[in-house]
C-alpha cells in the first residue's frame, strides 16, 4: 500500500516537473541566458567598438576606482529609501481606510488606485511636468493670484519633484501589497485589545502593525527595487545634479562599453539583493507567522 | 461547463501560445531581408512620410518597412551586435558612415545612378570628400543637415556665465556638447585624449550647473525655450523661428567664433542586401521634390535637395527656407562633421562623470 502511495507521489512529482517545463524554458531563455551573457560581458572589455574576450576584473575595478559611480549609487539608494518611506507613509493609511471604512466601495476604490497603471508611465511623467513646470498649472495659478512673481524653482527639476513623482508611481504597488495583508486580518483582535484597555494607537502599534508587517515588507520591496533601476522619471523631472545610476549604465551600453555597463548592473543588483536580504535576516519570521 | 485543463491540454496550449507569441514577435520585428518587394529601412522617425510610403507602394508595389532608430553610437552598437543584414537601408550622421564602411557593413553608392538624386541634389552634397571612396561612390546618400549654433553673443563662454544660472540649455546629446568644451580649450572635439577629456569634463560640469535640467530631445528643449525656462543654448538657426512660431520669445542666433559642429545625415545601403534594387528605387522616391518638400516643411533644417527647396519657396515658405539656411548649402560644408571618437570608452566614462557631478 505504502509502495503504491510512494509510486503515485513520485508520479505526481514527475507530472509537476513536466508542468513546470514551459515556465523553466521561459525563465532560462528570457531571463537566465541573457543574464549569463551579460555576466560574461562584465569580465570582458571593448576597445574601439570591438569586444575583447579576455578575462579581466577591470570593469569591476573601474566602478570603484573613482568616487563617481559609488557616489551616484549612494545617491540612488538614498533617494530610493526616502521615496520608499514616503510611499509607505501614504500607502498604509490609504489601504487601511479602504479595508476598514469602505466595505461597500472597497473594490471601486482599489480599482481607482490601480487605474493609473492603465496609462503609459511616460505620459504620466509628462502630465506631472505640465503640472509642476515653470509654465505649469501651479506656477500659473500662483502668479495669477499675485502670490508669486517668478515661478517656484523647486517644483520641477529638483529632488522634490523626483521624490513627488516617483512616490506617485510607487503608491499603487504599495497600496495593493498592504491592502492584501490588511484584508486578511482578524479585526476581532483589535476589539479584544480595546476591551482589554488598549487605546487605538497602542492597539495599532501592538496588534495591527505586527500582523500586517509582511504586507509592509512586501510593499517596501516592491517599491524599493524598481526605484533603484528607475530610468525615465528622474531623467524627465530631475535636475542636472540628481542623476541616478540607471542612466549611467544606459550610457555605457549605448557607447558599446558593454563590459563596464554589465559590471555596473551586477554591482547594483548585488547591493539591492543585500539590501533586501538584511530586513529578512533580522526579521523574526516565526513571530510574524504567529 | 468544463473549465479545468489537463496537463496535455495545458502543454499544448502553452506551446500554441508560445508559437503565437513568436509569430507576433516576428511580425513586430523587421522582416527578413529575403522578402522580395520589401525595403527594410532603419531610419529616424522624422524622415518618414506615411503618404510618401503609400504613394511609393501604389506606384511600385514595393512595401517599405520602417523601423525607428535613435542615436549614432547606439545604432552602431546594435548593428554590430545583431548584424546589419536584417535591414536593407539604414541611416547615420556626419562621419559615422566611415565607421560602417570600415566594418564592411555597407555598399558605397554612385549617387548619379539614382535619377532624382542626380537631378535634384545640390552638387555640393554629391562629393563630400570624407564620405567618398575611390571611383566617386558615396558611403551614404545625404538627406539633410543641421549645425549647432548658439544664440548671440558670439562665444561659448557665455554658457559658463553665472548670471544665466538656471537658464542655460544642456541636453543629453553629448556628441554636441564635447565640442563646446573642446573649442573653449582649443582641442579637437573628437580626438581628445584622457587628460584633455578630463579638462573638458570640468567645463561641461560648469555649464551643467547653469542648466535647469538635462533635456531629452528637441521637443523638450522647445518647451523649455517657449516657457522661458531656458534663455540661451545650442541649436540650429531655424530653431529660432520654430520657437517664435510656437508662441515663444524672439530668439536670435550667432555662429560662435571658436567654431561649430554639425551633421549631414543620410541613408546607407547594406552590403549584400537582397532588396538592393527596391532600396535604390525607394531612395529615388524620397529624393523627389514632393517628398522632400513635405518632409522638410515638418523637419525644418538644411536640405540637400535643391528641387525640394525650390518647391517650398514656390509654396510661399521662403522665410522658413531662409531661416533654416536651406538655400545656402555651402554653410553645411563649413561645419566640422561629428564623428565617432576612437577612444569611445574614455568619452563614455567622462560623460558619466559629467552626469554624476553634483
Amino acid at each position: 500500500m505504502s509502495a503504491r502511495l510512494e509510486e503515485r507521489a513520485t508520479g505526481t512529482e514527475r507530472g509537476l516537473l513536466w508542468g513546470l517545463l514551459p515556465v523553466a524554458v521561459v525563465q532560462v531563455g528570457l531571463f537566465a541566458a541573457p543574464m549569463a551573457i551579460m555576466f560574461l560581458y562584465s569580465f570582458w572589455t571593448t576597445r574601439n567598438f570591438q569586444i575583447v574576450p579576455t578575462f579581466t576584473l577591470d570593469n569591476y575595478r573601474a566602478f570603484f576606482e573613482s568616487w563617481t559611480y559609488p557616489r551616484v549609487l549612494l545617491r540612488t539608494l538614498g533617494t530610493a529609501l526616502v521615496i520608499t518611506a514616503a510611499t509607505l507613509v501614504l500607502a498604509y493609511p490609504l489601504a487601511y481606510f479602504i479595508v476598514r471604512y469602505t466595505r461597500r466601495w472597497q473594490k471601486v476604490l482599489l480599482a481607482a488606485v490601480i487605474l493609473s497603471f492603465w496609462t503609459s508611465g511616460l505620459l504620466r511623467a509628462y502630465a506631472w511636468m505640465a503640472v509642476l513646470g515653470h509654465g505649469g498649472i501651479i506656477n500659473k495659478g500662483l502668479r495669477a493670484l499675485g502670490l508669486i512673481d517668478a515661478p517656484l524653482p523647486f517644483l520641477l527639476y529638483s529632488p522634490f519633484s523626483v521624490v513627488l513623482v516617483m512616490t506617485y508611481f510607487s503608491l499603487p504597488f504599495a497600496v495593493v501589497a498592504i491592502y492584501s495583508s490588511l484584508e486578511k486580518m482578524d479585526w476581532a483582535l483589535l476589539d479584544a485589545a480595546g476591551d482589554l484597555g488598549a487605546r487605538p494607537l497602542r492597539a495599532f502599534w501592538h496588534v495591527t502593525l505586527p500582523l500586517t508587517l509582511p504586507g509592509v515588507v512586501s510593499a517596501a520591496a516592491l517599491t524599493f527595487v524598481p526605484l533603484v533601476g528607475m530610468f525615465f522619471v528622474p531623467l524627465l523631472v530631475g535636475g542636472p545634479t540628481s542623476v541616478m545610476i540607471a542612466p549611467l549604465i544606459a550610457n555605457q551600453m549605448q557607447a558599446f562599453q558593454l563590459g563596464l555597463g554589465a559590471a555596473m548592473s551586477f554591482i547594483v543588483a548585488l547591493i539591492v539583493l543585500a539590501a533586501l536580504a538584511l530586513p529578512w535576516r533580522y526579521l523574526d519570521l516565526e513571530w510574524l507567522e504567529r | 461547463m468544463r473549465t479545468a485543463m489537463n496537463r496535455r491540454e495545458f502543454l499544448r496550449t502553452a506551446a500554441m501560445t508560445g508559437g503565437a507569441l513568436a509569430a507576433a514577435t516576428a511580425a513586430g520585428s523587421p522582416r527578413p531581408a529575403a522578402a522580395a518587394g520589401t525595403v527594410n529601412w532603419l531610419a529616424w522617425g522624422g524622415h518618414v512620410e506615411p503618404q510618401g510610403i503609400k504613394s511609393f507602394f501604389d506606384a511600385s508595389g514595393i512595401r517599405v518597412n520602417h523601423v525607428g532608430m535613435s542615436g549614432n553610437a547606439e545604432t552602431f552598437a546594435k548593428l554590430k551586435l545583431s548584424g546589419a543584414n536584417q535591414y536593407d537601408l539604414f541611416e547615420a550622421d556626419g562621419l559615422w558612415p566611415v565607421r560602417y564602411h570600415q566594418e564592411g557593413l555597407i555598399e558605397p553608392i554612385q549617387l548619379d545612378s539614382i535619377p532624382n538624386v542626380a537631378k535634384n541634389m545640390y552638387p555640393e552634397f554629391k562629393k563630400i570628400p570624407a564620405l567618398q571612396v575611390s571611383g566617386g561612390a558615396m558611403l551614404m546618400v545625404p538627406w539633410g543637415w543641421k549645425n549647432k549654433i548658439k544664440t548671440a553673443p558670439t562665444s561659448y563662454e557665455v554658457l559658463l556665465d553665472k548670471k544665466y544660472k538656471g537658464h542655460v540649455g544642456f541636453s543629453d546629446q553629448h556628441e554636441f556638447l564635447w565640442p563646446v568644451a573642446a573649442y573653449l580649450l582649443g582641442y579637437d572635439p573628437f580626438k581628445m585624449n584622457k587628460e584633455q577629456l578630463n579638462r573638458a569634463k570640468d567645463v561641461l560640469i560648469q555649464i551643467k550647473r547653469n542648466a535647469p535640467t538635462i533635456s531629452k530631445g528637441w521637443n523638450e528643449q522647445l518647451r523649455l525655450y517657449v516657457e522661458e525656462t531656458v534663455w540661451i543654448g545650442l541649436s540650429s538657426p531655424g530653431r529660432a523661428l520654430t520657437i517664435q512660431s510656437s508662441s515663444g520669445p524672439a530668439m536670435g542666433w550667432e555662429r560662435p567664433k571658436e567654431g561649430y559642429v554639425g551633421w549631414i545625415d543620410g541613408d546607407m545601403l547594406v552590403k549584400g542586401s537582397p532588396n538592393r534594387d527596391a532600396s535604390l528605387a525607394w531612395l529615388n522616391h524620397i529624393h523627389s521634390p514632393e517628398y522632400v518638400a513635405t518632409n522638410f516643411q515638418r523637419l525644418q533644417r538644411g536640405s540637400v535637395n535643391r528641387a525640394g527647396v525650390e518647391l517650398l519657396k514656390s509654396r510661399g515658405m521662403g522665410e522658413m527656407v531662409r531661416a533654416n539656411l536651406m538655400d545656402q548649402p555651402e554653410m553645411a560644408l563649413q561645419m566640422r562633421l561629428i564623428e565617432a571618437p576612437a577612444n569611445q570608452d574614455e568619452y563614455a566614462a567622462a560623460w558619466n562623470e559629467v552626469l554624476a557631478a553634483s
